[in-house]
């Protein structure tokens, strides 16, 4: 004879929909603190990913990231169509050794982010700069990727 | 692990970006490093009053020739990065040096003579 914990006589007790609630929540706040990114980019692959802001115009793109605390040659940028691949390495600034870590809040280790760009780019348009820890990349689309107006006759 | 060397930090005055900092202690300073990428140089301000030490730049708007329209947006422009620590009485005052390279500014605080660690020699008879 096995007692059921009961609230009320009449109320029937489904064991499983408190478990369903808790999974739906659990998944909500998983949704919440890992915003879905761009099917591409892998989570494993990189452990943080720069912030990124994508601006269109009629005949470019252009990619601003925000990657402070390195170096042009830490920085890989690769662009295929339409997807643009952004990836690098902290390196470790280590010319003091015996350093105590008090506090770390900024990111460290590899990154790599892909995202997928208004248009499809003509890559021999595409050039990149970087400055003050800001990679900017500006990418011309390519010419049947850029908005046309035709007229249309209404018969 | 001497945390409490920083404090509570002041909240912030107006809407800002409390940028990231990492502090690290070697045997003669302290050194923060700041990240704040594309700030205005001109805007960069590192003030020590009291024992307050305030870090603040300006991030410029972007802004871009021709018609441009935002198609994504994650990064934080047109804006200023904040962020205020309370340091102790182990600093030498005299001794902050700040350099900004690469988007990240490196604020070294070095400590008081007193407080390095000083090697005894042992007398032996």
């Amino acid at each position: 004879m096995v007692n059921f914990p009961m609230k009320k006589q009449n109320e029937s007790w489904y064991p499983f929909s408190d478990i369903q609630n808790l999974h739906k929540e659990m998944n909500r706040l998983f949704d919440f603190s890992f915003p879905k990114w761009d099917s591409e980019t892998s989570l494993l692959s990189g452990q943080w990913a720069p912030a990124i802001d994508v601006y269109d115009s009629k005949d470019n793109v252009v990619v601003k990231a925000d990657l402070p605390g390195l170096t042009k040659e830490d920085i890989n940028v690769s662009v295929q169509d339409d997807l643009l691949t952004i990836s690098g390495e902290k390196k470790q600034e280590s010319e003091v050794k015996e350093k105590d870590y008090l506090r770390t809040e900024r990111y460290h280790g590899s990154f790599h982010r892909a995202l997928r760009l208004p248009a499809q780019i003509d890559l021999s348009k595409v050039n990149a700069n970087f400055k003050d820890g800001v990679l900017e990349i500006t990418l011309g689309k390519k010419e049947e990727a850029k908005p046309k107006q035709i007229t249309v006759n209404i018969k | 692990m001497r945390i409490d060397k920083f404090k509570k930090e002041s909240p912030e005055p107006k809407r800002c970006v409390c940028s990231a900092v990492d502090v690290c202690e070697t045997e003669k300073e302290i050194i923060l490093t700041v990240d704040m990428p594309g700030v205005d140089r001109k805007t960069l301000n590192v003030d020590l009053q009291g024992d307050q030490l305030t870090i603040v730049g300006h991030k410029p708007k972007d802004v871009l020739d021709g018609k441009y329209t935002p198609y994504y947006e994650e990064r934080a422009s047109g804006i200023d990065y904040y962020r205020t620590f309370q340091i102790s009485s182990e600093i030498d005052r005299e001794k902050i040096r700040a350099e900004y390279t690469n988007g990240v500014l490196e604020i070294r605080l070095g400590k008081s003579q007193e407080v390095q660690p000083k090697k005894i020699e042992i007398q032996t008879n």
